[in-house]
């Protein structure tokens, strides 16, 4: 095809991004409390959603457990500051160095396994590095927790602070799985999630592709769990190697769209927004509600969000492939 | 015919299931340039062996030789990247992905120094459907095409690999008259591109069209070797294997 529609695709994709952050930037500065409060808490989650896809979505492995790599993150952090004083980005970025770091050993050896047997030992893991953390008691503060320094700065800088913080973030993952998408990395994982032996008698390393995808998710996830640890101030083990929490990321993905690049925020703004309504009107059953809607979604569109938004611009615009990333598309 | 040098030699190439020799001591050469085709009665060891080149199962005892390299050890995407490509008797299209993608695989992570980039691959990719003849349908996804379009999907994605040797498992089998003609066709063009290939064919008429010479296997180990149409009138070949086809009336 000509490079005309290309450039003008471009300049189009150009404007939306700037429009979005405009948008993104606006929110501290005009909501209360609590909904920059619940917004942060979005970001969290479109961070969190992107990184497991990585995984899910393109690789095909069910990372149930994913969770323990933002346990792992948001420990180093607060061990970190409590313990030796680190300055908070110093300990982000180790949060997230440690937590790719701890997912590439324990993936040459998990990634053998397939389809629920991965997923299985993942969330043992979980629980194990759960177990490991809680023990550790001089250096984690065991069961009782442990309080990590405060924001140095009034509410409102803090509440600022933390916002673009995730936003940063969220930003950060997304970006990350959009490069993944559009290079040999992306391709080579969806098609072993399609076929490992197809893959690898096409010259994919299906052995390290694996282990480079868990390791990026795994990063990303443990900064966000970093970052999560200096937000709440207050960590216990239950709280952040909370598997229900990774179910969570998990559904998101697969309702935005597993595999797609803004498919899990999608997923992830429109499942916390909504549990959220529900939450404040059905006090009691808001987990059913939440799960009958769970069930639909699966059952309607079990591609997605953006499954279905592609196939209504196919049907307005003739045939044509949303899911390509291409010269052309 | 002209000795040519060989590219890949198999020398007492072994495989145990078990105790069962799927494979066993076959010694083998393939020659820069031909086609050669591998047959034998279902169970022979024809598909084992294709696995045992392109390293999806290691050897029990022998050795493979490419281009004076030994495959022992080697995985997969080792001896894709050396330049070994193949097809799948049951064809593993990359769901998911469209016809292009699929193909643009191929050009991504071809031959050691041939890869390109994602974009570049692509474009790469338009260039051989267009030689399959599957350009109108590089926006389709796998599981739209029949079985017919997916073979010759499968015959794609390993061209972009560039391959030196190509391995094709039964890229006919299902496939109607007319279809395997075409098929024939493109197979020949591709081996006068100068790519070797071996094929491991049910279908007669198209083995013994397409291949310079022949290997035939029963129960694992070699009985004969030659150009086709000696190996047609093979005493043992007959009795393995033609013989009886021939004998009930469903030659080709």
């Amino acid at each position: 095809m000509s490079p005309a529609p290309a450039r003008r695709g471009g300049v189009i994709t150009a404007i939306a991004l700037v429009v979005l952050g405009v948008l993104a930037a606006l929110p501290p500065f005009y909501l209360s409390g609590y909904w920059v409060r619940v917004l942060t808490g979005l970001l969290m989650y479109g961070a969190l959603a992107s990184a497991i896809n990585i995984m899910v979505g393109f690789a095909g492995y069910p990372a149930l457990g994913n969770i323990v790599f933002f346990g792992v993150g948001a420990y180093t952090v607060a061990v970190l500051m409590v313990k030796y004083n680190t300055d908070f980005f110093v300990a982000l970025v180790a949060a997230g160095v440690l937590a790719a770091l701890y997912a590439m050993v324990l993936g040459a050896a998990v990634l053998r396994l397939r389809g629920a047997y991965f997923g299985i030992a993942t969330i043992g893991i979980n629980h194990a590095t759960s177990e490991i953390v809680t023990n550790l008691d001089s250096l984690t503060g065991g069961g009782r927790g442990t309080i990590v320094p405060f924001y140095p700065g009034g509410i409102e800088e803090e509440r600022m602070f933390f916002y673009f913080l995730m936003l940063g973030l969220m930003v950060l993952a997304v970006a990350t799985v959009w490069l993944i998408s559009r290079n040999r990395l992306g391709y080579g994982l969806r098609a072993l999630k399609a076929d490992q032996e197809g893959a690898s008698v096409m010259g994919v390393n299906t052995t390290r592709y694996k282990v480079i995808a868990w390791t990026i998710s795994a990063g990303l996830t443990g900064l966000v769990g970093g970052a999560y640890a200096y937000w709440l101030a207050f960590l216990e083990p239950p709280y952040v190697f909370d598997i229900t929490m990774s179910v969570k990321t998990y559904i998101m993905a697969i309702l935005g769209g597993a595999g797609t690049v803004a498919g899990p925020v999608v997923g992830a703004f429109a499942l916390e927004l909504l549990s959220e309504l529900i939450w404040g009107r059905f006090l009691e059953a808001h987990m059913l509600v939440l799960g009958i809607v769970v069930v639909l979604v699966v059952l309607f569109i079990p591609q997605g969000f953006m499954n279905l938004a592609g196939r209504l611009v196919g049907l307005l615009r003739g045939r044509r492939r949303p899911g390509e990333v291409g010269a052309d598309g | 015919m002209a000795e040519r040098p060989p590219l890949l030699v198999g020398r007492g190439v072994t495989r145990y299931f078990g105790g069962v020799a799927a494979v066993q001591d076959v010694d083998f050469e393939v020659r820069a340039g031909e086609v050669l085709g591998l047959i034998g009665p279902n169970g022979a060891g024809k598909t084992t062996l294709m696995n045992l080149i392109s390293g999806l199962l290691p050897l029990s005892r022998g050795d493979l030789v490419f281009e004076g390299r030994s495959l022992k050890g080697l995985a997969p995407w080792d001896i894709a990247r050396l330049g070994i490509a193949r097809t799948f008797q049951i064809v593993k299209p990359f769901a998911g992905m469209t016809v292009r993608e699929n193909v643009a695989m191929g050009a991504m992570f071809a031959r050691e120094g041939h890869g390109v980039p994602a974009r570049q691959a692509l474009e790469v990719a338009d260039e051989v459907l267009e030689m399959v003849g599957l350009a109108d349908r590089r926006h389709s996804y796998t599981d739209e095409l029949t079985i017919a379009l997916r073979k010759r999907l499968e015959l794609a994605r390993a061209l972009a690999l560039n391959p030196r040797l190509l391995l094709l498992d039964e890229v006919m089998a299902g496939l109607n008259l007319r279809e395997v003609g075409q098929l024939m066709e493109l197979v020949k063009s591709i081996n006068a591109r100068g790519v070797t290939i071996i094929v491991i064919e049910h279908v007669m008429k198209a083995i013994m069209g397409i291949s310079d010479r022949l290997v035939v296997l029963h129960y694992g180990r070699k009985i004969a070797e030659g150009p086709p149409q000696a190996v047609a009138q093979d005493e043992k070949v007959i009795t393995a294997y033609l013989g009886r086809r021939f004998g009930q009336g469903k030659g080709a």
